[in-house]
């Protein structure tokens, strides 16, 4: 009988099911409630998995019952489950770290303005707005700094200010965040500036933001038709005429096209960025995509004693340790690079170079794609 | 397990990022365990926000874990239980199928299909059979993935005791749920 079942199924995937089916016949409802890929299959979220667990069921009558009750037992367990959303987190952790920031501070302790990195609560934001788009909002406007990349509606009393020095500018915000205004930049806020639970300023030109964090009160920016979301974070964010770039370098940012933000229903155009991520937004097309910064930077510091150097280690340890130190995801087949394993010492080579060291050494290629890093490879022998 | 171990001793040295890892790691899970124990999603939330920032401050007097979770959820065990002492207000346990109860109200309505409403109530009965005790080994077991080792220091009790427990739990569910919905199941299979 197990042969005529599984006279229609691939060769391959029928090796695979004749040792997990033996290994099946002996479940108990522990089992099956601990069996990650039933679990899954259960709550489906895994199709590919599905054809095998009903053929089970077709194969061993008496696993039906047991394999009904842990069905039951997982659905109702999910039902009851609390969600929490990506924001309720993110507020609660922000509000943690916040108590625990407060309890660190010396009191009377002022933050220094460099001193950044210690002080988590700080958002640093760069602007820069190419000189075409100054060109373009003017005529528009039809007054010099009069539009930004985007106003509000309402007629709150705005104020607005203008660097026309040759050196950076700071400049308080109410809230007590700190702008770092470079020449030519422009800012504007309303006077009274936390407005409908948000914190708001429009931009053009080139800006570093060191932002306070303030998990009731979100801080926006509006640049040339994009709105970058401050999760409490550092990041940077460059304009031309064509695109908005956006780069993150710790923490998170949230960015979304102007047009969709009040359609909550297009919130699935929102796109989260991680460290080293990149967020590249086009104006004429409104379309946000994602990738990896130039240069990304070390989240962490390698391991002290054993960095990047690797004595035939299998690739998998090399992608890993390059994944926890840079942040960024790395997608490879490890069945197909199973067997490869690696010589190889780096130290301070840029992320890419690193890429190259490896990619080479296993005469492999990589790509980047979506914010990741794909390897594709034949394998070793 | 040693990432936990690295984990733990970054965080012990005052590193912000390990600890911010940490929190965004853990909550959900913390959540999780605790909504089974209280339905105030405030309070919960400020057990939890007690928990990491108490651990904040005493990072430096605190013992080498190489298991975060279990650890966390002991922890928050203990503060719960004295929250719940401490406010009548708050449920337990014993009250959680009533409350998801008067959720479903709401939540049936948008049921389409009759049977699946069907299924919910019964396997709300079947629930309710077991005791808090039960319905809490049975989370930890199953929902976290806890070893019996582990689950025999969150509840403070031996390991045969666990394993006691949770064949228990098991025996129990399975028998109420035989008797039950004998035709029912093949219904759905087919």
């Amino acid at each position: 009988m197990m042969i005529q079942a599984f006279a229609d199924y691939p060769p391959s995937k029928r090796t695979k099911w004749c040792f997990n089916m033996k290994y099946y016949k002996d479940y108990d409802l522990e089992d099956f409630l601990q069996d990650d890929s039933f679990r899954s299959w259960v709550s489906g979220t895994a199709d590919a998995t599905a054809d095998l667990w009903e053929e089970i069921v077709r194969l061993y009558p008496d696993k039906k019952v047991i394999m009904q009750q842990a069905r039951e037992l997982i659905l109702t367990w999910q039902e009851h489950s609390a969600i929490v959303t990506d924001q309720q987190l993110e507020d609660q952790v922000q509000r943690i770290l916040h108590t625990t920031q407060a309890a660190t501070e010396e009191p009377g302790q002022r933050l220094a303005w460099r001193n950044w990195l210690s002080v988590a609560a700080m958002v640093t934001l760069l602007v820069a707005l190419g000189g075409a788009f100054f060109w373009k909002s003017e005529q528009q406007a039809g007054k010099p700094g009069g539009q930004v990349a985007y106003m509000p509606e309402a007629t709150a009393a705005m104020k607005e200010v203008v660097n026309t020095s040759a050196r950076q500018m700071r400049i308080g915000l109410p809230d007590g965040s700190r702008v770092s205004l470079a020449p030519k930049g422009r800012i504007s806020y309303a006077n009274d500036f936390i407005n409908h639970k948000k914190r708001e300023v429009y931009l053009s030109g080139e800006a570093f933001f060191d932002v306070t964090k303030d998990p009731q009160n979100p801080f926006f920016v509006y640049a040339n038709g994009l709105v970058t979301r401050v999760l409490g974070t550092s990041f940077l964010v460059k304009t031309s005429d064509t695109n908005v770039e956006v780069q993150v370098h710790s923490g998170r940012v949230s960015v979304l096209p102007l047009k969709d933000i009040e359609h909550p229903s297009e919130r699935s155009n929102e796109l989260l960025l991680t460290p080293n991520q990149q967020a590249v937004f086009s104006v004429k097309d409104n379309v946000i995509s994602k990738t990896i910064t130039n240069m990304p930077l070390e989240l962490i510091k390698p391991d002290a004693e054993a960095g990047f150097v690797f004595e035939n280690q299998p690739v998998s340890k090399v992608f890993s340790a390059l994944e926890k130190v840079y942040g960024i995801p790395i997608v490879y087949d490890a069945a197909v690079m199973e067997q490869c394993s690696l010589r190889v010492e780096l130290s301070n080579e840029p992320f890419f170079t690193k890429l190259d060291i490896i990619t080479q050494t296993l005469g492999a290629a990589y790509r980047v794609s979506d914010g990741q890093v794909v390897i594709s490879s034949e394998g070793c022998r | 397990m040693e990432q936990d171990l690295e984990r733990w001793k970054r965080f012990k040295h005052g590193d912000p990022a390990a600890f911010e890892d940490m929190i965004r790691g853990e909550f959900r899970a913390l959540f999780e365990y605790g909504s089974r124990f209280i339905h105030d999603r405030d309070a919960l939330n400020d057990c939890i926000h007690d928990l990491f920032a108490s651990l904040w401050d005493r990072r430096r007097f605190l013992a080498d874990t190489d298991r975060i979770r279990p650890y966390l959820i002991k922890s928050l065990r203990n503060r719960l239980l004295k929250e719940i002492e401490r406010r009548h207000a708050l449920t337990t346990f014993e009250t959680w199928h009533e409350n998801a109860n008067a959720e479903e109200d709401t939540e049936t309505r948008l049921i389409s299909s009759e049977s699946e409403a069907r299924r919910k109530q019964r396997i709300g009965t079947v629930l309710h059979t077991l005791t808090p005790r039960q319905r809490e080994i049975i989370h930890l077991k199953f929902f976290e993935d806890l070893s019996h080792e582990q689950i025999a220091e969150v509840l403070e009790i031996s390991r045969p005791a666990v394993a006691n427990l949770l064949s228990q739990a098991l025996r129990l569910f399975r028998a109420k749920w035989q008797t039950i919905l004998p035709s029912f199941l093949f219904a759905l299979l087919y």
